[in-house]
């Protein structure tokens, strides 16, 4: 149950922090994990979502960065996004051709995405995704309030950026 | 082409957009934007672009096989539940024959261990188990070379690049 | 006087000999064992596509998979060799290579290896390596028909 009712929110966040299917899916489980055997010391008066969140954003950002996650980036030509745009294409329903644009519209917005430097995409996910205040972000990364909004805007001004030249 | 308006630092916009400012600035750059087209369109531009980027992960992730994830939760979960070793030791604790047995099966297993016996064997083969399959004394290639060994039993991989 | 010191001395005789024929028997097993190495090399062509696992690979199967994302895992050779220390092993890989495999000596529970893997006659990586005795290196990275070549190197003494 509580896997099923917060997977999606924890992937989410998991895979905007290392772009990597796999590992997102490993870390999500760890966090699972993690949360099952610390479930007693949860306060009940706090949020059961913001603190899985707070262990994925702990966890994505500890996790040991292997030369596997290194060699699978560097030798992968290979989770084809070619596969990803058809099999989402086979899936939906009406007008094709629609649905291919939009998925290649997504396609560009993630290239762009993973190319911002780490520290300034961890902030804007967390402020995209999830709606985080500055003031949330900033606790849970230990960064300062005013970091936060120029690494926000970093991001920003960088997409927007390489939307125009697309 | 017309300049930007420099009324606000794009900064200061990108806060309005997350409505992270105090009340006062917050008032004054809204009443801007009723008369001024350019500052608006940067407020909705940095919106948009927060919405897109969170449409696309999801929808990424949203592709992502996880049929397995809860059980393999589960499957980890379990043993961890049933407390295996927390329990024997508190068994040892009460039951003072259990004690000396465990001292005797320490002994014979440790004199085991430093005879060539099977079990021996299977104990050095359990602890080598923590080794690398190899040791890596030198290496030479045209190009990069990686060297990583399995998180799982130790297993040594070199990689090479040809050209 | 004299029997008891004959007998002291047939007694000695005996338990030096029971030692001396132990001990050369100990020897020369350990000479024969130690001797001749037994190297097994399996050459795997690595690729995306259709989940396939050969039956020769399933002891490596989760290994690979573990560092590797390929979904294809194909053996196509495997050879069996005992070889000699500074003795070299040769097999023929595909794309005009060469993997040559030598056991140069022994290092407590450590075979020590020279690998080398040639392309026509140029060579094109070397290495030494210490390997657990009865276990295994993988090295891989020349392309292949749209994949890449992996060869696993076991190495057994007894």
């Amino acid at each position: 149950m509580l896997v099923k009712q917060y997977q999606g929110m924890l992937l989410n966040i998991a895979y905007s922090i290392t772009l990597d299917r796999e590992e997102s899916l490993e870390i999500v489980q760890d966090v699972f994990v993690k949360a099952c055997s610390g479930i007693k010391g949860f306060r009940q008066d706090a949020s059961l979502g913001g603190w899985l969140r707070k262990i994925t954003i702990n966890t994505c950002l500890n996790w040991k960065r292997k030369w596997k996650r290194r060699f699978r980036w560097s030798h992968d030509p290979i989770e084809s996004d070619d596969d990803w745009i058809l099999k989402d294409v086979d899936q939906s329903g009406s007008n094709p051709e629609n649905q291919y644009r939009e998925k290649e519209f997504e396609e560009n917005i993630m290239k762009q995405i993973s190319k911002l430097p780490e520290k300034i995409r961890v902030v804007f996910v967390l402020n995209a995704l999830e709606g985080m205040s500055y003031d949330e972000i900033a606790e849970h990364l230990n960064i300062k309030r005013g970091t936060v909004s120029s690494r926000l805007h970093h991001a920003r001004k960088i997409l927007m950026d390489s939307f125009k030249s697309l | 082409m017309k300049k930007q308006c420099q009324a606000y630092a794009p900064e200061v916009l990108s806060r309005f957009a997350d409505n992270e400012l105090d009340d006062v600035l917050y008032r004054q750059i809204q009443a801007h934007t009723d008369g001024c087209n350019q500052c608006r369109q940067v407020i909705d531009g940095y919106r948009q672009v927060s919405q897109a980027a969170s449409h696309a992960i999801a929808s990424k992730v949203s592709t992502f096989d996880t049929g397995g994830l809860g059980t393999a939760v589960i499957e980890r979960v379990a043993p961890q539940k049933s407390g295996g070793f927390k329990k024997v030791f508190d068994y040892f604790s009460l039951k003072l024959y259990l004690k000396v047995a465990s001292v005797a099966a320490v002994m014979v297993l440790g004199l085991a261990y430093f005879q060539d016996t099977p079990l021996n064997m299977n104990m050095r083969e359990f602890s080598e188990l923590r080794e690398p399959s190899a040791i890596v004394t030198s290496v030479d290639a045209r190009s990069s070379v990686m060297i990583f060994e399995t998180e799982k039993s130790k297993h040594t991989v070199i990689w090479f690049s040809e050209t | 006087m004299f029997k008891p010191y004959l007998n002291v001395n047939r007694y000695q005789i005996s338990l030096w000999a029971v030692i001396i024929i132990c001990a050369l028997s100990v020897f020369t097993a350990g000479v024969q064992a130690g001797d001749r190495v037994n190297t097994h090399v399996r050459v795997i062509h690595a690729a995306q596509g259709a989940r396939h696992i050969d039956a020769g690979l399933d002891d490596l199967a989760a290994e690979l998979e573990s560092v590797f994302r390929y979904t294809s895992y194909r053996l196509i050779q495997s050879k069996g060799m005992m070889l000699g220390y500074n003795e070299k092993g040769r097999v023929g890989l595909p794309g005009k290579r060469m993997l040559v495999v030598s056991p140069t000596s022994i290092d407590g529970q450590r075979i020590q290896y020279r690998i080398t893997i040639h392309k026509g006659k140029k060579q094109v990586f070397q290495t030494q390596v210490l390997l657990k005795n009865r276990s295994s290196i993988t090295i891989g990275g020349p392309q292949f028909k749209k994949g890449y070549l992996l060869f696993n190197i076991s190495g057994r003494i007894n």
